[in-house]
């Protein structure tokens, strides 16, 4: 009986493996048709027989991102690459798809991987670029572009990339030789926004928001415009139009980074604690150990009473950054609600030296 | 027991005025209080003295004229380029004068903090603090700063007692000024509970035994804390105006010590005192004779605080604001942050 039943198997699995393979064909011709609803059920009903296949996951993987399902592409993705795990092409998709939904970091660890076995796709390290600027790691995207300007010195993309790293790094003057190649081609919202980028470091506020509102006239949905035009309004303490300008930007992006965390900063303002909460969690799940957003978790703990919560958050932070001035402020005023006086005192003397530290360090730069 | 009675019956007959309700009581800090510069904090129009002592002012800067001139019992706001106008009646007077009054007005439904404010230093208008750098492209950037609700919210908590907000951005009720029950948390509540008969369940927090950094939090919720300006700034000469900042960073703070809190030198039930000499016996207090750690002044006894919290002057604000840094101030030293 049991010799029966193993044939039995085997002759199943033989007939079906031709049937499935046919599946598969028509689920890339589907795909390649431009029919991607119908070309996920048949790889899903194709995965149902043959689990293991990379091709199918891989084009599911793509097939469900193209369609905006995000999360299960991401899924699917993993799932190709716990059968080969250094498939350069799925670890870009699944960067591609981390960067779509905000997951920048899981997105640059995906394609810090790629890159030394693609190290001439240009996809790959403008991407890579992008995360870092995304991140706030200039640095690292500077020197990443830096030898693609000497192969490509016109190209624009590549130019307002390098020059925003430049700029937001505080390299003026190289970032304004950028600028200027970037204008020499005309007028266009990515120039304006990087303008307004430098003046916005330089503190030039009114001019800063000309130049965004001139790129919001010139390309309403460029990316991070309304978002720095925000900024720029926050400045001018016009806080009714910087939330404005933050809510436009997440009508584009839902996963800017910083149109969020500034809304939860406004929502703390106006003490809807809750909703700021829930503001900063959305940060802290696009930029995970985010150290300014847990402070403001923490300064939103102090204002709800939850004091030893904002404590054991502020003393991780300051242990994390020690020269992070505003947790020390917070923490020293934590432990003085909690009546440990010693300990308050210890750190508003740590407040005075990193404010002399700082002082000095200004007086030096003049 | 009759004397009680009296009382009882005496607040029973009382509105809802907290400084009136106290003062059956509390006689003295009442009286203290009708005097004291924080219970003109906010004013209407109509009420501000400098408005009707002073019924057409005026200023000017490049294209913009600005005005305000007195007509009725309101007080008109115009500002002008020379071809169109913004003008809005005047609905309160912020400050109580001592530095400068700042005036807020709504157009179209919404709150705008005038540009130009009123200087007693000057007799007249400049700028409000903060409009200085102000960008003014139009007349209505030229005009005032609109502020959100937040901000009135805010604006109205400290300048005022118990504004009561029903969702919209103009208070239902509000009573001007710093009263009893600003500082004083359930007042109201005692007030009514000793109208009843039975003030036991409200049994008033004594903020005179307060610690001086539990003082220093109360203040703090209107006078900027230590906690406001270390982290947000602003550092240099303009945090000169921010007593609570400095006198922490004073060498002889200690927080653990009444004799620096706020209210060791300042009566909140009263007025400003400006002589110098009345603050000597409270420097005495640490500094009468030599310990471990008070030094003896070997220059003089008295008028301590003209040396020790030297005057500092903001030209952008028209005042000499005293620091509350206590040191050994010497002439032509940077401006200790």
């Amino acid at each position: 009986m049991r010799s029966v039943l193993v044939l039995t198997l085997a002759v199943s699995a033989l007939l079906a493996q031709p049937q499935s393979e046919y599946l598969l064909r028509d689920a890339i011709a589907l795909h390649q048709s431009g029919d991607f609803s119908g070309a996920i059920r048949l790889y899903q009903e194709y995965l149902n027989l043959r689990p293991d296949s990379l091709d199918a996951l891989s084009n599911l993987g793509a097939a469900l991102a193209h369609e905006g399902r995000f999360a299960e592409a991401i899924t699917e993705y993993n799932r190709a690459l716990r059968i080969q795990p250094k498939n350069p092409q799925v670890l870009v998709n699944l960067a591609l798809a981390y960067y779509k939904t905000g997951r920048i970091s899981e997105a640059r660890e995906r394609l810090e991987s790629v890159r030394p076995m693609l190290p001439n796709n240009q996809q790959v390290a403008f991407l890579l670029a992008d995360c870092d600027l995304r991140l706030g790691y200039y640095k690292k995207a500077i020197a990443l572009l830096d030898p693609w300007e000497k192969e490509m010195p016109n190209d624009l993309g590549l130019s307002y990339l390098l020059g925003t790293a430049l700029i937001r790094d505080q390299q003026g003057e190289r970032g304004g030789k950028v600028i200027d190649r970037i204008l020499r081609n005309g007028d266009s919202a990515e120039a304006r926004l990087l303008l307004a980028t430098a003046k916005l470091n330089a503190r030039d506020i009114p001019g800063a928001r000309k130049d965004l509102e001139r790129a919001i006239e010139l390309n309403p949905r460029l990316p991070e415009a309304h978002s720095y035009l925000g900024l720029a309004m926050l400045n001018v303490g016009d806080f009714d139009a910087a939330a404005a300008a933050f809510r436009a930007e997440l009508q584009l992006d839902p996963y800017n980074f910083t149109a969020i965390f500034q809304l939860g900063t406004l929502a703390k303002r106006d003490q809807r604690f809750d909703e700021s909460l829930s503001l900063f969690e959305r940060s802290l799940a696009l930029h995970p150990k985010d150290s300014a957003v847990e402070y403001q978790i923490a300064t939103v703990e102090l204002a709800t009473d939850k004091v030893e919560q904002a404590r054991r958050r502020l003393e991780k932070l300051v242990q994390e950054s020690p020269q992070f001035l505003e947790a020390h402020v917070s923490l020293a005023t934590v432990y003085y609600r909690l009546k440990r006086r010693e300990d308050g005192d210890r750190e508003r003397a740590i407040v005075r030296r990193l404010t002399a530290d700082e002082e000095m360090k200004k007086a030096a730069g003049k | 027991m009759i004397r009680w009675f009296i009382l009882t019956a005496q607040l029973a007959a009382m509105g809802t005025s907290f400084a009136q309700d106290c003062e059956v009581c509390h006689r003295r800090e009442a009286e203290a209080a009708r005097s004291s510069p924080m219970t003109h904090a906010l004013q209407g129009a109509g009420e501000s003295d400098f408005l009707k002592n002073n019924p057409d002012l005026g200023f000017r800067s490049g294209k913009f004229s600005y005005s305000i001139r007195r007509e009725n019992n309101q007080s008109i706001y115009s500002v002008t380029d020379g071809i169109g106008s913004i003008s809005a009646p005047i609905e309160w007077a912020l400050g109580t004068g001592i530095v400068g009054q700042t005036y807020l007005y709504r157009r179209e439904g919404a709150w705008y903090e005038a540009a130009v404010s009123f200087y007693p230093e000057l007799k007249g208008l400049d700028w409000t603090p903060g409009h200085t750098a102000r960008l003014r492209r139009n007349l209505e950037e030229a005009s005032g700063r609109k502020i959100d609700v937040a901000e009135v919210r805010r604006c109205f908590g400290c300048h005022s007692t118990v504004a009561v907000w029903s969702g919209a951005s103009v208070p239902e009720s509000l009573t001007p000024g710093v009263q009893c029950a600003q500082c004083h948390t359930g007042a109201s509540q005692h007030a009514a509970a000793v109208r009843r008969g039975d003030a036991a369940p409200t049994v008033m927090q004594k903020l005179a035994a307060m610690e001086t950094e539990e003082l220093a939090n109360l203040c703090g919720k209107c006078h900027p804390s230590w906690a406001d300006i270390a982290a947000n700034g602003p550092r240099g000469p303009l945090n000169i105006r921010f007593q609570f900042y400095r006198l922490t960073n004073s060498r002889c703070y200690d927080s653990a010590d009444r004799r620096i809190a706020c209210t060791a030198c300042h009566d909140p039930h009263g007025r400003l005192v400006k002589d110098n000499s009345s603050y000597d016996s409270k420097c005495q207090q640490c500094h009468l004779t030599a310990n471990a750690r008070a030094k003896i002044c070997p220059v003089s006894k008295r008028d301590c605080i003209t040396c020790h919290m030297p005057k500092i002057d903001v030209p952008e604000l028209h005042y000499q604001f005293t620091d509350h840094r206590i040191r050994i101030a010497k002439a032509g030293d940077k401006y200790p942050d």
